[in-house]
């Protein structure tokens, strides 16, 4: 479609008249003569008239052409689109994508790149005319959109729109050019108007444009295609030279962490300048109390780390929050974690062979290696270990227990295999120890189940010496493993152990939920440990027996630090639960004795909704909250019911933090996705480069975005083509007015 | 000694309203040019007596009969001559047109009386035929001062209206005049050329001597218009506007194809055309005449 930088000068256009209105001028003002020779006229005439009729017409029409030409070159004509679209009508759909990601709030000056980007999108808007059937849609860039992506869909309410982007803010999310530009597709799509323009409002981060390997090319062939059906710019708001430090990861040293044990966390720190940053300031804040403070080295461009030991005094819910000293981009200087801190790790261990004599007992030895102490108060482990006949086992609620030990085990049922699988499904963990009170066929029959239990392998024959007087060692170990990751300095010492007896177990190569830790020297390298994976707990499987009665491992130094590992890696409740990105669901199982039937939920923002447990079966109640749109520290509360306390809350565990106030039942910590975080630019050469296919307009380099550059029409040397017509005409006309003038003359 | 010769400008004859007069400046100013003239002391014939009156040359005066009776008497005398001519002066609407000063009528009128003014001193019979399509006017050839006035009342008093028809005009010429003579034509001779030429061979037919004066304006030979112009045609030709520059061209060669072909023919009709621009001296004129009296005087002679 044509259009104009300088319309005023169309006015000029008026003057393409001029010839003409000389030419009737001329025929008007005519000397009178009274003429004798009109014989001779009237032949003269009769041979030339029609020539000098064309001529005349000729001149007159360079002439005019002339001059609308050069009114043309000198109002700036361009097309928008194709010269013959040019011909039809002007209406325009514009579709403004504004990035509302965490990173437009980066501020220098008095303006976030936001607030440039949303008076600009104004301004675009400010552009359009209705009177000429203009549509403007507008759809923010972050994912997931808070509220509707798109603010407005081809509306002609151009005062609706600006009221719509005048309330638009930032958000906590991540730019998503990907669903950005695949709406803005099918926006185009739909699209009746004869000019389309995509409008692209943003900070022009790299990691945005840079897709991963797997996206590239389809992503490519998406931009290409919208480039192909609209006209794309870009408007580039960022801010020149951005510098920005951010907390990036948050891990603590313990996958378990208990009262009165010290924990690391460890944190990341990126620096995101071009420039070192020594001395960075970084404080370390728990339950919203600062706790200590230390600085921190940043290489440009790189990374450092920072360490804070805490010993949390309190059971119960905690957070710990580690923030870098303030800049330009505040909202990813801080980094949550949400710790749930406990007394003790409640271990049940079902005695499938309890002795008279404590030697003979089957768990002796492994009570001995988790919790030496028998002292109650003297607490010199994290483990409360409670141990029960596998007789009663089938009375007992597991659900509380952080840890099921099955040791030898030979009175086994469906119910209570049933009640383990339940417990297991919703992330709790199971050791198993096998040994000479078992039942294979029915520990197959009802544990393994074909590879539907809970039993990781299929168990064969019993193998090895009765008389121990052969023995097997463990030759390979799997210490990539999370229960072994730690063990790898003691390798040589896993050939040294002995093991007269252990059961056969068949594993399904096949299955990616059963993983083998450990294998046995014997010439078919059975498996001595083995993982299964059962819902969202985790099932151990050890071979051999628990007690000395198969081996040697008792009593020695690698039986203690290999269980410890072991019952750490299963009883450890993965914190990423309640650690999450902004945006991403929150599903938090609860437990029985966790119940209420109203949870409250305040948001960082001090906002509250009430959210009620839902049942899922075989699962239990889920507490499910999905609008984590800022990030901070969620706070989760227990809602006493109108008649009291919830008839289920007795066995709730009294917590300090919850006297005088609302039961605190979690926290929720939710960060930014530390990516978005990096504010190096792409520029539009690379970006050419890039997606070569992608044809783009990028306006204001470095936030030199000003209204004159942003409206200004795609750069179009049709003007330039007009005025060597305009030339080559004028030439024409010489010598056209020069060869008729000597047939005059 | 006054300077004659300026009145063969037309545009110092311009200024002079009385035709008699131009006419004896112009043939005064011609004959004093010559110096001498080869055409003087043609014969003549004894008229009649008549008295004296002051101015009369006293050559003519008869002594004679003043030595009888004391008194002054001139002596009359009739020209002896052998040429009868008819001044045939166009009278039509298109000899009105005048770029300049003077309209072709105008300086046809100013040759028809010189020529009469010069017959008559040289005692040539002269005679005036006005006419356009048809013939308005016609005052038979005499050769004294009287009929000379009578010419020139009757050129003063014409008005160029109506359309030319020549060939009509030479026909009825020819049928009406019975003894040869010269038939001097004033015209600008618009009108179709073969016509004209028809009418001449028949006056030529019947032994007529005839000169052509083929009287042009100035523009009409140049066509001098530079600018958009409406044509107002003399003789019932409609208007025209038009631009006369690329018109000149073709304008130009239309009339020389026409003076072509009059000048061809009249040359193979023995008879003498001359082209006079109205910008021209007229002495022009009136050599024509004479180299064509002197041959006709020599014919008449052998």
């Amino acid at each position: 479609m044509g259009s104009f930088i300088n319309p005023g000068m169309l006015w000029f256009a008026v003057a393409g008249a001029i010839p003409i209105i000389i030419h009737l001028l001329n025929r008007q003002r005519y000397q009178k003569v009274r003429w004798a020779a009109m014989e001779f006229l009237l032949e003269a005439l009769k041979k030339t008239r029609r020539r000098l009729q064309i001529e005349n017409l000729l001149l007159l029409l360079i002439r005019v052409m002339v001059l609308f030409l050069l009114t043309l070159a000198l109002s700036r004509c361009y097309f928008r689109e194709s010269p013959l679209v040019a011909l039809g009508t002007v209406d325009t759909h514009a579709i403004i994508a504004l990035d509302n990601s965490y990173s437009m709030d980066y501020k220098t000056g008095n303006k976030t790149c936001f607030e440039q980007g949303r008076k600009i999108a104004l301004r675009l808007v400010d552009s359009l005319k209705t009177s000429q059937g203009d549509r403007v849609s507008v759809l923010t860039m972050a994912r997931p959109p808070v509220g509707s992506a798109l603010v407005s869909e081809g509306s002609v309410d151009l005062k609706k729109v600006k009221k719509s982007i005048a309330n638009l803010v930032v958000s906590d999310f991540r730019t998503d050019l990907f669903e950005t530009f695949q709406q803005a597709k099918d926006i185009i799509d739909q699209s009746d108007k004869t000019r389309k323009i995509f409008y692209v409002v943003t900070d022009m981060q790299r990691v945005v444009w840079e897709m991963p390997p797997t996206r590239q090319q389809e992503f490519m062939e998406l931009i290409t295609e919208v480039s192909k059906k609209a006209e794309v710019q870009i408007i580039d708001v960022s801010k020149p030279e951005p510098a920005n430090f951010l907390v990036t990861k948050i891990e603590p040293s313990r996958k378990i962490i208990t009262t009165d044990t010290e924990v690391t966390f460890r944190a990341e720190i990126r620096n995101h300048s071009p420039h070192v940053s020594n001395h960075a300031q970084v404080n370390f804040i728990v339950d919203n109390f600062p706790q200590n403070t230390t600085t921190v080295n940043l290489p440009a461009q790189g990374v450092g780390t920072v360490s804070f030991n805490y010993e949390f005094i309190e059971p119960g819910p905690h957070w710990v929050e580690i923030k870098v000293e303030a800049d330009n981009l505040a909202i990813d200087n801080s980094r949550y974690f949400v710790v749930d801190v406990k007394e003790a790790l409640k271990i049940l261990i079902i005695n499938g062979e309890p002795g008279v004599e404590s030697f003979e007992d089957e768990v002796i030895f492994l009570r001995y290696a988790l919790n030496p102490s028998r002292s109650e108060v003297e607490k010199v482990s994290i483990y409360s270990l409670e141990s029960i006949s596998d007789i009663i086992f089938e009375e007992t609620d597991v659900k509380k227990y952080d840890l099921v030990i099955l040791a030898n085990v030979s009175f086994l049922s469906q119910a209570k295999v049933k009640n383990l699988e339940e417990y297991v499904s919703a992330g709790g963990g199971l050791l198993i120890f096998l040994g000479d009170k078992i039942d294979r066929t029915i520990y197959n029959e009802l544990l393994y189940k074909n590879g539907n239990g809970l039993l990781p392998a299929e168990l064969g024959l019993v193998q090895g010496d009765q008389s121990h007087e052969e023995a097997f060692s463990l030759d390979r170990l799997d210490f990539t493993h999370g229960a072994l990751e730690y063990l790898r300095p003691l390798k040589s010492q896993f050939g040294k152990m002995v093991i007269y007896e252990f059961y056969q177990a068949k594993t399904d190569p096949d299955r990616k939920d059963v993983r083998v830790l450990a294998w046995f020297n014997d010439v078919d390298s059975s498996p001595a440990m083995i993982e299964k994976l059962f819902g969202k707990g985790k099932v151990m499987l050890v071979t051999t027996s628990a007690d000395a009665e198969w081996n040697l491992m008792p009593g020695r130094k690698l039986y203690v630090m290999v269980y410890d590992q072991m019952v750490m890696y299963l009883a450890a409740q993965p914190f990423g639960f309640k650690n999450i990105l902004v945006g991403q669901p929150l599903q938090l199982l609860i437990k029985t004795h966790e119940y209420a039937k109203n949870f409250s939920l305040v948001t960082p923002q001090q906002g509250m909704s009430t959210i009620s447990p839902v049942q899922i079966q075989d699962k239990g109640f889920v507490l499910t909250y999905n609008r984590t749109e800022r990030h901070g520290i969620y706070t989760l509360n227990r809602m006493a019911e109108a008649g009291g306390e919830s008839e289920l809350s007795e066995d709730r565990p009294a917590s300090p933090m919850n006297i005088g106030g609302p039961a605190i039942f979690s926290y929720l910590a939710v960060n930014v996705d530390p990516q978005e975080g990096n504010l190096e630019q792409i520029k539009a050469e690379e970006l050419k480069q890039l997606y070569p296919n992608f044809k783009f307009r990028k306006l204001g380099e470095l936030s030199k975005t000003s209204e004159a550059e942003i409206t200004k029409p795609p750069p179009s040397s049709i003007w330039k083509y007009l005025v060597y017509a305009v030339l080559f005409l004028l030439v024409l006309e010489s010598i056209l007015a020069q060869r008729f003038g000597a047939f005059k003359k | 000694m006054e300077d004659y010769q300026k009145y063969l400008d037309p545009r110092v004859l311009n200024k002079i309203s009385r035709l008699d007069l131009k006419a004896r400046l112009i043939v005064e100013g011609y004959i004093a040019g010559l110096h001498k003239s080869p055409y003087r002391g043609v014969s003549v014939e004894f008229a009649t007596h008549r008295e004296y009156v002051p101015g009369d040359d006293l050559r003519h005066l008869d002594w004679k009969i003043f030595g009888r009776s004391d008194r002054l008497y001139i002596k009359e005398y009739e020209q002896e001559t052998n040429l009868n001519c008819y001044l045939l002066l166009d009278v039509s609407e298109s000899m009105a047109y005048r770029s300049g000063e003077m309209s072709k009528f105008d300086y046809g009128s100013a040759i028809a009386a010189s020529l009469a003014y010069l017959m008559v001193q040289q005692q040539d019979a002269v005679g005036l035929v006005l006419f356009d399509r048809e013939v308005r006017k016609v005052i038979p050839p005499r050769s004294n001062q009287v009929h000379f006035n009578a010419i020139l009342k009757e050129i003063s008093e014409a008005q160029p209206t109506r359309q030319t028809d020549i060939k009509a005009i030479s026909l009825n010429m020819a049928d009406r005049i019975e003894k040869r003579g010269l038939l001097i034509i004033i015209s600008d001779l618009f009108d179709n050329p073969l016509n004209i030429l028809k009418g001449l061979q028949r006056l030529r037919h019947r032994g007529q001597e005839i000169i052509i004066f083929n009287i042009l304006d100035e523009a009409e030979l140049k066509f001098p218009f530079s600018r958009m112009t409406q044509f107002d045609g003399l003789e019932e030709y409609q208007d025209i506007i038009t631009d006369p520059r690329p018109l000149r061209r073709d304008y130009l060669s239309a009339l020389n194809n026409f003076t072509t072909i009059l000048r061809r023919n009249c040359l193979k009709e023995r008879i003498d055309y001359t082209q006079i621009s109205t910008g021209q001296n007229l002495d022009v004129a009136l050599t024509a005449y004479l180299a064509t009296r002197l041959a006709t005087h020599k014919l008449g002679r052998r």
